[in-house]
């Protein structure tokens, strides 16, 4: 009982954490509950926290909450856990077997940081284009995209609160381009901006918000809903206020 | 629209959707497919253009392709459909919208501010209403097949 509790737990944490959809990690507890002979187990899933009480046959129960504090978007492992839910709902493999093969989703690959900057890059250059940008926009974009992620992963290294780090990336995408512009590198401002700022465009938070209140998990639409707003807050303010201080005080300084 | 002008917006969104797979860790074939959707969103935005009045039923009957594509590829490689949804549908992000917003604030220009504030956050619904849409259907078509199953003695899993 308390191995399935913790397999089951385990699993559901680590899915929860990496951006699945709360229905789907509670459809993933019971499910693994059930398939091992406690069909009445009671869960309760948030963003940020676990629930799960399975009940014997003769009224004996057992609880357990994992509370998740950092959560990212992992669509690979999201991918596997699934699958490995489904396996193990199916085979009924053993705790061992099971633990092993949640640590070996958990330790798998991630793109190095160069990767991902070349991502942002490459985000930053398409939508550019994707924007009628010019191609020199569009390389000016890719540079500064680069930028961008470095500067992203500097501040969260010094643990930098999500909100500030949007403040900053705004504030940067808004001050790069004008000076790259105003350095002649590329033309058009607005569409280098709208690139660049589709990296942190908060997309993902708002899709899962609309999903999670399709399922009727209010409260979880709710946590995402707020987190996509407070994004976009973070952004507009970055962006407004280069736009209205920076720039124009620079605009002075060089006549 | 020319067809020569639907593909090069069309090849940019594939592109932009694929960087995203570096961001958000997506690995091997799924990494096409999300990709695909991605072009497939813009492709359907630019197939229906200038048949409105405005472009936001445009933006809503691009998410509901785009929707029903994903729902499709997840069923298709049983993965979960938020692994080729967030990926899809983001070239339609109405990104050009809230900048310009923001744009028109700083300088003054409120009355401009105020409609493509108010047309961005139109876009942004109608996105929502396609998922929406989509998703409720795909629900209640999956309940009623697994009622057949059970009726036929099939239980999955």
């Amino acid at each position: 009982m308390k191995e399935i509790l913790a397999a089951s737990t385990t699993l559901g944490y680590d899915i929860l954490r990496h951006g699945a959809e709360t229905y789907r990690v509670e459809e993933c507890i019971t499910r693994i509950c059930r398939a091992y002979g406690y069909p009445n187990t009671d869960v309760f899933v948030i963003p940020s926290s676990i629930v799960v009480t399975i009940t014997d046959g003769d009224g004996s129960y057992l609880t357990r909450t994992r509370r998740v504090l950092r959560r990212d978007t992992d669509l690979d492992k999201v991918d596997k856990l699934n699958a490995l839910s489904r396996e193990v709902c199916a085979n009924r493999p053993g705790y061992d077997e099971v633990m092993a093969r949640l640590q070996e989703i958990e330790q798998g690959p991630v793109y190095s940081p160069r990767m991902q900057m070349f991502g942002y890059g490459m985000i930053s250059a398409f939508f550019t284009l994707f924007y009628q940008g010019g191609l020199l926009d569009a390389s000016a974009a890719f540079v500064l995209g680069v930028l961008l992620k470095w500067v992203i992963d500097k501040l969260a290294k010094f643990e930098a609160s999500s909100f500030f780090i949007n403040i900053v990336g705004g504030a940067f995408t808004a001050c790069s381009c004008y000076l790259a512009v105003k350095a002649g590198f590329a033309h058009n401002q607005d569409k280098m901006i709208i690139g660049m700022l589709m990296n942190l465009v908060p997309g993902i938070a708002l899709t899962n918000a609309m999903r999670e209140f399709i399922a009727a998990d209010l409260i979880s639409g709710m946590i995402k809903f707020a987190e996509a707003l407070i994004t976009s807050i973070g952004i507009a303010i970055g962006v407004v206020v280069s736009l209205a201080i920076f720039t124009p005080f620079l605009e002075v300084l060089f006549g | 629209m020319n067809l020569y002008a639907m593909i090069w917006p069309c090849v940019y969104s594939f592109f932009a959707s694929l960087a995203f797979s570096f961001t958000f860790n997506l690995r091997g074939a799924n990494m096409f497919y999300a990709a695909l959707g991605g072009a497939l969103s813009w492709f359907v935005y630019l197939l229906f253009a200038g048949c409105f009045s405005s472009d936001i039923p445009q933006y809503f009957l691009s998410m509901v392709a785009v929707s029903i594509y994903s729902e499709y590829m997840a069923r298709r490689h049983k993965s979960p459909v938020t692994v080729y949804l967030v990926i899809s549908y983001i070239p339609l992000v109405p990104g050009g919208g809230a900048y310009y917003t923001m744009e028109y604030l700083v300088e003054g220009n409120s009355a401009l501010a105020a409609e493509t504030g108010v047309h961005t956050l139109f876009i942004a619904g109608a996105i929502a209403m396609g998922i929406v849409l989509v998703s409720s259907l795909v629900r209640i078509y999956t309940v009623y097949i697994r009622r057949r199953l059970k009726a036929r003695g099939i239980t999955r899993c």
